[in-house]
């Protein structure tokens, strides 16, 4: 048994193995690449950089490769074993430790990364403000409750719960204040809304699946919403879809409901204020050649004021808050423009700087030492050989 | 360290792949509060103004010549162009005579409604046209409506509409106009022949179009 183990544990830690891994990613890459041609970035991360297994199609010939999740892993595990745990602990090793430990680190952001970060967009008009983003990719059901000052209280179903919905599973959600259940089913990433009789449709009107677009925040996502309401017979039946025009509207038990499907919301801890936004066109064109924002950050009663540009985000609360764009597009001028900023917020955001100071420092240690021993060696062959 | 409990730490990291995001719930988690928005939805939507738009309760009146409506906009009629009764979606619906096959007209979806690009790749898809990236849609030709420089659309091929049923040799002309809380989508559609031979005309209209109360 013991044999076995620490069998296991040479192959995990064997160089072989790091050159197969390092050799699976670099093909990974090249896939990755080539896939990027026929599919939104978002998909071909989700599929071949997110996964652990998916089936590649070569020209009609499928071909099964691990997913870039599976093989950062094991070469996370391959260097803990190999690179740190087996390594022979000495000072000719120290910096080959010290650089393993700096690609771990490189690993272990990319995991937290994966794993805890939020991405969105925030869109504000000159002299408004906001203290949330919405995602790029993901979507959220939400009822909301209608007071009579159309302030709502919202309830809301997050995208894991429906996002697998495709292929005809249903999910049922309740709360104990709403008088109804929901029950969603048909998801559909991108789609388009026709009209249709009988049957086929939803108060007249279906929805039909389309490709993915080539950039995944362009999809257009719909689904079919039953509201389950005690004491009736049959449920009420609504289609959401992203591009309609306003949500599904209902009243129970003398209650006011609206039904939603909008991009998933972020909240953030402080509020931004955009003062103004500045832009520089191309001349002659509608193009901008650079544009930036004039935002003010309010967070428990204190206003501090920053310059969003293009290469100068604004880091704050471990929000890191970039400049991508504006409109109206084809705006005349006077016309009342908005900003778009992306929104990350990233646990793990400065873990590379730090994994690549260590890594330099292992390489300098490592590789400063060798030259020590051949600057030597140098000197004691030649003062030898004046001997 | 044992090597068995070694194995274990080193392994542990492939768990990893097997974890879901988040867990899915039968109940809904997240409740949140949200004060009255400044432009509310008007209560009682029907199907058809959720997913085919106009819901500002536009209604055009006049038949020839100059029009104005609810929506806030008004415009000149080109010469010979008819508008037709009122339609529940639309902002104004016309055709280039009484008789003719095409038809033109002008609709209001809130937001962005999905932005320029999809749009106009909608209106491609809808001509059996392959979609075209954000380079190629900044390359369309623009002209001035509402005091912006919009994309315009010409389009030539098969026309499958919102019921499905498909008509060969049609054409499209579309200007997309985003405006500060909503888009204005101004579209003719109708034999390839008749929609190139009304350009021009088309594009008087959109460029007649104006704001009532600055928008």
């Amino acid at each position: 048994m013991r044999f076995g183990v620490d069998r296991g544990l040479r192959i995990l830690g064997s160089f072989g193995l790091a050159l197969v891994l390092l050799g699976l990613l670099w093909i990974l890459t090249l896939v990755g690449t080539f896939e990027q041609a026929r599919m939104s970035l978002y998909a071909v991360q989700e599929q071949i950089f997110g996964s652990a297994f998916f089936v590649y199609d070569l020209g009609g010939v499928p071909i099964p490769l691990p997913g870039a999740y599976l093989v950062l892993a094991l070469l996370f595990v391959n260097l803990l074993v190999g690179g740190m745990l087996r390594l022979r602990k000495g000072s000719s090793t120290w910096g080959i430790l010290v650089t393993h430990v700096g690609i771990a680190m490189l690993l272990v952001g990319g995991f937290v990364e994966e794993r805890w970060s939020t991405k969105g967009r925030l869109t504000l008009h000159e002299g408004d403000s906001a203290a949330q983003f919405v995602s790029f990719y993901e979507w959220e059901v939400v009822v909301a409750e209608l007071r009579d000052d159309d302030s709502a209280r919202e309830y809301v179903v997050p995208h894991s719960a429906f996002a697998d919905l495709g292929d005809g599973g249903t999910h049922r959600a309740r709360h104990a204040e709403l008088p109804f259940e929901l029950v969603l089913s048909g998801y559909h990433r991108n789609c388009d809304i026709r009209r249709a009789s009988g049957e086929d449709g939803i108060d007249g009107y279906t929805l039909t699946p389309r490709a993915p677009e080539a950039k995944a925040e362009m999809d257009i996502a719909g689904l079919r919403v039953d509201l389950e309401v005690a004491g009736e017979a049959a449920p009420r039946r609504a289609l959401l879809w992203a591009l309609q025009g306003g949500p599904y509207q209902t009243v129970v038990e003398g209650r006011r409901f609206e039904v939603d499907l909008r991009r998933r919301s972020y909240e953030l801890p402080f509020r931004v204020h955009l003062r103004r936004f500045e832009r520089a066109m191309h001349p002659g064109t509608g193009m901008a050649s650079r544009f930036s924002s004039y935002v003010s950050r309010v967070q428990d009663g204190v206003l501090v004021d920053a310059h969003i540009t293009m290469n100068e985000p604004m880091r704050h609360a471990g929000f890191t808050i970039y400049q991508t764009g504006w409109g109206p597009e084809g705006a005349g001028p006077g016309e009342r423009l908005f900003s778009t900023f992306s929104v990350v917020e990233n646990p793990s955001d400065r873990l590379p700087i730090v994994a690549c100071v260590v890594i330099a420092v292992g390489l300098l240690w490592h590789f400063g030492r060798r030259l020590r021993l051949h600057l030597g060696a140098q000197a004691r062959r030649a003062s030898g050989a004046a001997a | 360290m044992r090597p068995g409990g070694l194995l274990f730490i080193v392994l542990l990291p492939l768990t990893a792949i097997g974890c879901g995001r988040s867990g899915v719930g039968p109940t809904i988690g997240d409740v949140r509060e949200r004060p009255a928005l400044e432009d509310p939805v008007p209560w009682g939507l029907t199907s058809r103004q959720r997913f085919e738009g106009g819901h500002h309760g536009a209604v055009a009146h006049g038949s020839t010549g100059s029009a104005e409506n609810s929506a806030g906009l008004s415009w000149t009629l080109p010469k010979g162009w008819v508008a037709l009764p009122s339609q529940e979606m639309r902002v104004v619906s016309i055709r280039p005579d009484p008789t003719s096959e095409a038809e033109c007209y002008v609709t209001v979806l809130r937001g962005a409604a999905g932005g320029i690009t999809a749009n106009v790749n909608r209106w491609r898809e809808q001509m059996g046209l392959e979609a075209l990236d954000e380079e190629g849609v900044k390359a369309l030709p623009t002209i001035p409506v509402l005091g912006r420089d919009c994309v315009l659309v010409e389009l030539a091929g098969s026309f499958t509409d919102m019921d499905g049923q498909t008509e060969a040799g049609a054409g499209m002309l579309g200007v997309v106009c985003p405006r500060t809380s909503d888009t204005l989508f101004v579209k003719m559609t109708g034999p390839a022949a008749v929609v190139r031979a009304e350009r021009a005309r088309f594009e008087a209209f959109c460029r007649s179009l104006e704001e009532q109360g600055g928008r």
